[in-house]
């Protein structure tokens, strides 16, 4: 019993010294890599329910479009925390280049450069939904359809960069997100081609939260 | 919104001295127990027009409006504070995965200057494909080679110590 305990604490130390230690970065790169999958993957299924008008009872539809949005600004501090670990990471060399140009790591070339584009086309979207104000509903809603396809590319992207698939649960984080994402781009089909009337908006109601919010600051 | 003055612990104890003079020790101002900062002293006006006008529909509104965006702020930050631990404990998870508990064996034999070391290392951490020379500067250099036996990664090292020239 003692033993066994004593090997248990073993362990825990190796744990705690390999987190502690030069592949802590890696470790901390894939983890916030499974949680960014998640967390893209919940701004997606938030946006297709806020086009859709979608909102628990007593909710007020805003609720989903400022989660939507919330979230997605939530996206860029762990996309910022997965690429920076993955770079200072001295295991691969990936480099500061590959961060921005698709495709010109030295390490998974493939792989890595899926995440990149992911990024690049995550970027454009979060631009210009911060400049929506100024570059037009309509330039908005055109490149806010890239995300549609960010998804699937950043889901390729942690299929193939990393080793885990080997891992019980993280099968059941790619595949819960999978399904979660499939089943709101089908239901978001369905009510496109049944004539599901847009509603008027969620750019109205945002622009409504924006003053909310910014009203809410101000007294709170 | 209420502010508790807790610097002390001490609420309303008198800062005048017993002889009339003002204890200067004290740094900060005697205000007791909680008091309100500034700017929630008074309601705000949807909740003023939710207790005065409750039927009207407009303040119905401005209330509703008003728990969606709480709502929305206390969501934030619960997600907020799940991500950041869901990333940390992930991190251990997979770094658990990596270095499992009771699987990791090593045996050392000091007199051929062989070390194999077993484990599940290579499982998800970047791996090395042929052997690895090191040397500490002693002269002593370890050659690192790792092989996948049984779904196990076996690490093997080997020393070669230098031949001593005495000149």
């Amino acid at each position: 019993m003692a033993s066994l305990t004593a090997v248990r604490a073993g362990g825990a130390l190796n744990v705690a010294a390999a987190a502690a230690g030069s592949q802590g970065l890696w470790f901390v790169s894939r983890g916030s890599g499974l949680v960014l999958l998640v967390l893209l993957s919940t701004v997606t299924v938030l946006g297709v329910a806020a086009r859709m008008g979608s909102a628990p009872r007593h909710w007020p539809r805003f609720v989903f479009s400022e989660l939507h949005r919330t979230l997605a600004l939530f996206c860029v501090a762990f996309l910022l925390l997965h690429v920076v670990t993955a770079i200072l990471d001295p295991f691969v060399s990936i480099g500061w280049a590959a961060t921005v140009l698709p495709f010109t790591s030295s390490y998974r070339t493939l792989a890595i450069g899926l995440g990149t584009l992911a990024v690049d086309l995550g970027c454009a979207v979060v631009i210009t939904s911060l400049a929506r104000g100024r570059i037009g509903l309509r330039t908005w809603r055109t490149v806010h359809w890239l995300a549609y396809l960010a998804w699937p590319v950043a889901f390729v992207h942690t299929l193939t960069a990393g080793n885990d698939l080997r891992i019980w649960w993280v099968d059941l984080i790619e595949l819960g997100s999978a399904a979660a994402v499939a089943t709101a781009v089908v239901a978001r089909l369905i009510w496109g081609f049944s004539g599901g009337h847009p509603v008027s908006g969620m750019a109205s109601e945002s622009s409504a939260s924006d003053r909310l919010t910014s009203g809410a600051g101000r007294r709170g | 919104m209420l502010a508790h003055d807790g610097c002390t612990g001490q609420t309303g104890r008198d800062t005048r001295e017993p002889n009339g003079g003002i204890n200067m020790d004290r740094d900060h101002d005697s205000h007791q127990g909680q008091v309100r900062l500034p700017g929630f002293g008074a309601a705000g006006p949807a909740d003023r027009a939710a207790q005065t006008h409750d039927a009207d529909p407009a303040s119905r509104a401005a209330r509703t409006r008003n728990d969606g965006v709480r709502r929305v702020r206390r969501m934030s930050n619960w997600t907020a504070a799940a991500l950041l631990v869901g990333t940390g404990a992930t991190a251990v998870a997979l770094a658990h995965n990596a270095f499992p508990v009771g699987t990791s064996t090593a045996s050392s034999t000091t007199g051929t200057g062989v070390v194999t070391a077993t484990g599940a290392h290579g499982t998800s951490a970047p791996q090395v494909g042929g052997p690895v020379a090191t040397s500490g500067g002693s002269g002593v250099t370890v050659t690192t080679t790792t092989h996948v036996v049984n779904g196990k990664t076996v690490v093997t090292q080997v020393r070669h110590v230098a031949a001593y020239h005495d000149n």
